[in-house]
């Protein structure tokens, strides 16, 4: 096998400890066959599906005739003889001038598909590129590299960071003296767009636009990337330049659609590695069934603590991926108790999630690299190329919504000739139960497709704005191919810009990028202030989706899994003030979802029910919260919430039931409500899974159809539905008089919607039958997390049981006879 | 009744009803954006000759006005006395801490009023003032713009004066007004030379000077302790740019001879405040330090 140039060093570090157990395991080359054949003998049951993926030869190819000899030369000086072929075919596409896209795994050499034909044009025409990497600390490790290899060859060339860390004295270098500047989407849209002109040079010379990580350019954040793209080559069009576009991806299913969308034209896809990889196994595990009759079964945290455990004591490096940040920080601390229990030593497990401040994470980075740290427990933030060394077990706690994102987060753990273990734990969410009964879909399958709306509305006009601050328009001037006409025409009846002859120039006083956040479609982040001991320390921070339901007063708000709790919230001043707590209890919030149709577009009615969507008003309170016991999970007391609503106009599709259907298949109108939210529960799942959408991305909510939209459903404590309206108070239902309207909503979880409801709808058939499958073939009696919610099981008696209703009401939406009922 | 008024009520009522949504039509895209938010309207479009009339100017490119304005030395501006071209020499000299000899014809003054404070690429400075020295006069040429069709007039004649200078002098014009006017240029596919040229920015030898002494160190400041001059009825700079929509937008430029008075006294003011930062005695005088 020929001599490969490694990213990072494979560093493993001597660390004495007292088990025997663990000294044996470490450098033992098949600890990870050894983790597969204990959890196969120990646990066996509780593996429902495996997959080997066999270890695979490298394919190489020669340096390009073309090349520079001084690169050739810095490459051979670092080790590096030959390329592989899928770093070959991307320079033939670049260096042919056509926008290409990389998706190989990670660890597979891309970086060098783009350095290649940028250092080498730079060094032959004194070409100058943009890279663009989603975090600072890729844009870091990216220049360190190429500086190495300046370093190995004296090839002069002049890479920069520009961040909002470039002292001002420093930017000025950048500008005018860098041949690669390494940034990312908010300091192109913020700081070098609006200022082009200071860029006048490099914007002249510029040939190479970079892009990695492109698959993390999705949904709501993918399609303001886009109209930025927009945004850029329009400025360079300016300048008279046209720079050719290299992409790198991970494995979704539709690469060069993705890239043809956000770059706005037609991309060559590089689909093939020819880098080696090391056999993989892959299980998916299902946690035991502890209560057969409602179906509980033990957490997937307990199952992912035990199986990071043994890995760590087999020596393995584990990353356990958790779906939120609450989830981290309490297996963290599970963990931690197993592993860190002596403070005196360094610790061997960390927590890793957004919202930490970059300085921890830096640092959490660089002992990751340098292999002092031997389990890291981490939110999708880790998920990116960041070089944090070699990792051999990857244990996901819970499905992370999608094919594309498992197999990323898989792709984290592996060496060249090391055996990589990969376990999906199955949480009691219904897609999880739904994998765990087809484990082949998830082994099997092919990853999704990415999503972008770059014409969404509100985001195409905030870039709009944008760009007209850049260069003024002139008439019949396309952006991505949408006209502008109206568009401008109502930015100048804002008096955002005059028309003067043809053209459309800016004359309000204000700097548009600052307003547009390209991470949502609204507000600024939140951050965490320390205020223990007359502290005023920023301790993290939160973006605002995520704010009310995280530090309303009386939160526990966990950092590295050590206990914060939220004294008071400044909404207006996106400030949370947390005070150092021991309390042994977590919180959960209640929040309440209103809806209100605005708008209907399409409708279908049967003999049964009515499906329709269109524009919806929503509502979301946050009612109040819920403390629960560490362990235990017991519920140990509720408090008050008193924060401002959040409104947003979006889509959304819904579906009702006719009332006299309603009538003939329910007793009581609880019972048909509880049907509601049972079936709303399995629905949700369906259409995110049928969507390729992030469970976020969908919200859902059971409420009152009627013109007053009078009540909404959500689950009370004893897992019952119970109509309230939006601050809490119960709600009488019963009466003959009384129209009874409950609907079930689905909207895209996003202000102007994201182009998720209108294809669901014409899904709906499917979104049915699929959560009646789901809920019917459940193998719990009653009902369940994994299809219709939590459920008491002492109620089960005395009312018809959730999981019933549930199918009732969903044979109702289908059209069909609902099942027969047995008597009560 | 008849058949006419039958048909019309029926061609009423088909009306009334509308037609039903169909499900392929989008709204279009005026209608969608005023769901989601307001809007608001109006304009008219006098011409760059009646502006002209208006602010006591002339008509130099097209939509270009120019205002001029001559000032024999010496002359008294506030309680300073501008002696001479040479006594500003100096002053720029040694208050700029610079090297060489400088000559009075290579002093420039600027000041410009602008659509906004943030320099970016939609900042315009619609108001270009520059004052210079010939012989015994002190020259003050104000350049306004009608639209935006006279700006690569405007910088094409800010360009000139620069060429011809050798120490530009402002306030704040080392960060804000300079680079504004090369972006500017650039944006009209011209270029601002101003690499040559030395910068004394009197807001930087403001603050050192007198930081500790005086509560701000705005113009407006140094103007009424140092100067002893206060304006009456100015335009604040900070309306200046709404005076200007104004005009862009309904063609009304009932402010804009303000913001020309306001920009000269700025101007006038900077000459003063070199003129006075020269003599070492100034910098020690009691009104310097005096209280408000």
């Amino acid at each position: 096998m020929g001599a490969f140039f490694e990213g990072t060093q494979d560093l493993f570090t001597e660390q004495p400890t007292g088990d025997p157990r663990e000294r044996l395991g470490r450098r033992h080359p098949r600890s990870a066959e050894a983790l597969v054949e204990a959890l196969k003998r120990d646990h066996h049951a509780r593996i429902v599906g495996e997959v080997v993926a066999p270890a695979r030869e490298a394919r190489y190819a020669p340096f390009p005739e073309a090349l520079d000899s001084r690169l050739r030369a810095a490459l051979e000086a670092r080790g590096i003889r030959q390329l592989y072929s899928h770093q070959h075919e991307a320079w033939s596409h670049v260096t042919a001038g056509h926008d290409t896209v990389v998706v190989t795994p990670t660890a597979s050499g891309k970086t060098l598909c783009y350095n290649l034909p940028v250092i080498d044009a730079a060094l032959k025409r004194g070409a100058k590129s943009l890279y663009l990497f989603p975090t600072k600390a890729l844009s870091q490790d990216q220049v360190s590299e190429i500086l190495e290899l300046n370093a190995a060859g004296q090839l002069g060339i002049r890479a920069y960071t520009f961040d909002g860390d470039t002292p001002g004295d420093a930017r000025r270098a950048v500008r005018t003296h860098g041949d690669i500047v390494v940034s990312n989407p908010d300091m192109l849209h913020q700081a070098i767009l609006p200022h082009h002109t200071k860029w006048a040079q490099f914007f002249e010379a510029l040939r190479f636009v970079v892009i990695d990580e492109l698959h993390t350019y999705r949904g709501v954040f993918g399609s303001h990337v886009a109209n930025l793209i927009r945004r850029l080559r329009r400025v360079c069009r300016f300048y008279g330049s046209s720079p050719v576009f290299i992409a790198c991806s991970a494995t979704i299913a539709n690469p060069a659609e993705l890239a043809g969308r956000l770059l706005g034209g037609a991309v060559r896809p590089v689909t093939e590695s020819g880098a080696p990889q090391g056999p993989r196994h892959v299980l998916v595990w299902n946690p035991p069934v502890l209560n057969a009759d409602l179906g509980i079964r033990a957490s997937a945290r307990s199952q992912s603590t035990r199986i990071a455990r043994l890995a760590v004591k087999l020596g393995l490096k584990t990353i356990v991926f958790a779906n939120s940040r609450l989830e981290v920080e309490v297996l963290t601390k599970y963990l931690k108790d197993v592993f860190d229990r002596d403070p005196r030593k360094p610790a061997r497990v960390a927590a890793y999630r957004g919202g930490y401040l970059p300085t921890e994470r830096r640092d959490q980075e660089a002992k990751l690299r340098a292999g002092r740290l031997d389990c890291v427990v981490s939110t999708s933030a880790l998920e990116l190329g960041l070089d944090i060394g070699a990792l051999d077990a990857c244990v996901l706690n819970g499905y992370p919504g999608s094919v594309a994102g498992a197999l990323q987060r898989f792709g984290r753990a592996g060496r060249r000739q090391r055996t990589a273990v990969g376990v999906l734990v199955c949480t009691s969410d219904p897609l999880d139960q739904y994998l765990a009964r087809h484990p082949e879909f998830f082994l099997g399958a092919s990853p999704e497709h990415a999503r972008i709306d770059p014409d969404q509305l509100l985001i195409l006009m905030d870039h709009v704005r944008c760009a007209a601050f850049e260069l003024p328009f002139a008439d019949g001037e396309t952006f991505g191919g949408v006209k502008l006409d109206d568009a401008l025409r109502y930015l100048a009846e804002q008096g955002v810009v005059h028309r003067e002859g043809p053209r459309w120039h800016w004359i309000a006083d204000s700097y548009p990028a600052n307003a547009v956040s390209l991470r949502s479609i609204a507000e600024g982040n939140f951050t965490v202030i320390d205020v223990t001991g007359g502290r005023k320390d920023v301790i993290a921070e939160v973006d605002y989706a995520g704010a009310a339901t995280t530090l309303y007063e009386g939160a526990i708000h966990m950092v590295q899994s050590a206990p914060w709790q939220v004294e008071r919230l400044d909404w207006v001043g996106r400030k949370a003030f947390v005070r150092a707590t021991t309390a042994d209890y977590y919180t959960d919030a209640i929040d309440y979802t209103k809806l209100k149709v605005l708008d209907e577009f399409e409708a279908e009615a049967s003999a049964t029910a009515r499906a329709a969507h269109g524009e919806v008003h929503v509502v979301r309170r946050v009612a109040g919260y819920k403390k629960i016991r560490y362990y235990t999970h017991e519920n140990v007391g509720y408090g008050r919430v008193s924060l401002p609503d959040q409104e947003m106009h979006t889509t959304a599709l819904w579906w009702e039931a006719a009332p006299r259907a309603l009538e003939q298949a329910f007793a009581t109108r609880f019972e048909a409500l509880d049907g509601f939210l049972g079936a709303a529960h399995a629905v949700h799942r369906i259409a995110v899974f049928l969507s390729l959408a992030e469970p976020r991305d969908i919200g859902r909510a059971v409420g009152d159809g009627g013109p007053e939209s009078a009540w909404v459903a959500a689950a009370g404590a004893d897992g019952r539905a119970e109509p309230r309206t939006l601050d809490g108070t119960a709600v009488e239902l019963a009466g003959a008089g009384r129209p009874f309207r409950p609907t079930l909503y689905l909207y895209d979880n996003y202000p102007g919607g994201i182009g998720i409801a209108a294809p669901l709808f014409d899904l709906r058939r499917q979104v049915i039958e699929r959560s009646t499958e789901l809920v019917a073939q459940c193998a719990c009696k009653h009902g369940c997390p994994a299809c219709v919610g939590p459920v008491l099981a002492a109620e089960n008696e005395k009312r018809l049981a959730p999981k019933r209703a549930a199918l009732t009401v969903l044979a109702l939406l289908r059209g069909c006879e609902p099942p027969a009922q047995p008597a009560h | 009744m008849d058949l006419q008024t039958r048909l019309v009520q029926l061609r009423a009522k088909a009306q009334a009803r509308g037609l039903a949504p169909s499900p392929a039509s989008v709204p279009a895209l005026g209608e969608r954006l005023e769901r989601l938010r307001v809007g608001a309207p109006a304009r008219g479009v006098p011409t760059a000759e009646a502006l002209a009339a208006s602010v006591g100017g002339t008509v130099v490119a097209p939509g270009l006005i120019e205002v001029g304005r001559t000032y024999a030395l010496p002359f008294e501006h506030g309680n300073v006395s501008i002696a001479s071209g040479s006594s500003l020499a100096d002053a720029a000299k040694s208050v700029g801490r610079l090297s060489g000899a400088v000559s009075p014809e290579q002093l420039l003054f600027l000041d410009t009023e602008t659509t906004g404070l943030s320099g970016g690429t939609g900042t315009t400075a619609f108001m270009v003032g520059v004052g210079w020295l010939e012989g015994c006069t002190l020259r003050l040429v104000q350049w306004l713009m009608a639209g935006f069709a006279a700006e690569s007039g405007l910088v094409a004649r800010a360009a000139d004066r620069f060429a011809r200078a050798g120490v530009i002098a402002s306030f704040n014009g080392k960060s804000f007004d300079l680079p504004l006017l090369k972006t500017r240029a650039r944006l009209v596919g011209q270029e601002l030379r101003a690499d040559g040229l030395v910068h004394v920015d009197l807001l930087h030898v403001t603050r050192r000077l007198l930081r500790s002494a005086w509560p701000d160190c705005r113009l407006r400041t140094a103007e009424e302790r140092a100067l002893g001059l206060e304006r009456t009825n100015d335009l604040p700079g900070a309306e200046a740019p709404a005076a200007w929509r104004r005009w862009l937008e309904r063609g009304d430029a009932s402010l804009l001879g303000r913001v020309l008075d306001h920009n000269r006294a700025d101007l006038l003011s900077l000459v003063a405040l070199l003129a006075l930062l020269e003599h070492p005695t100034a910098r020690e005088t009691p009104l310097l330090h005096a209280p408000a």
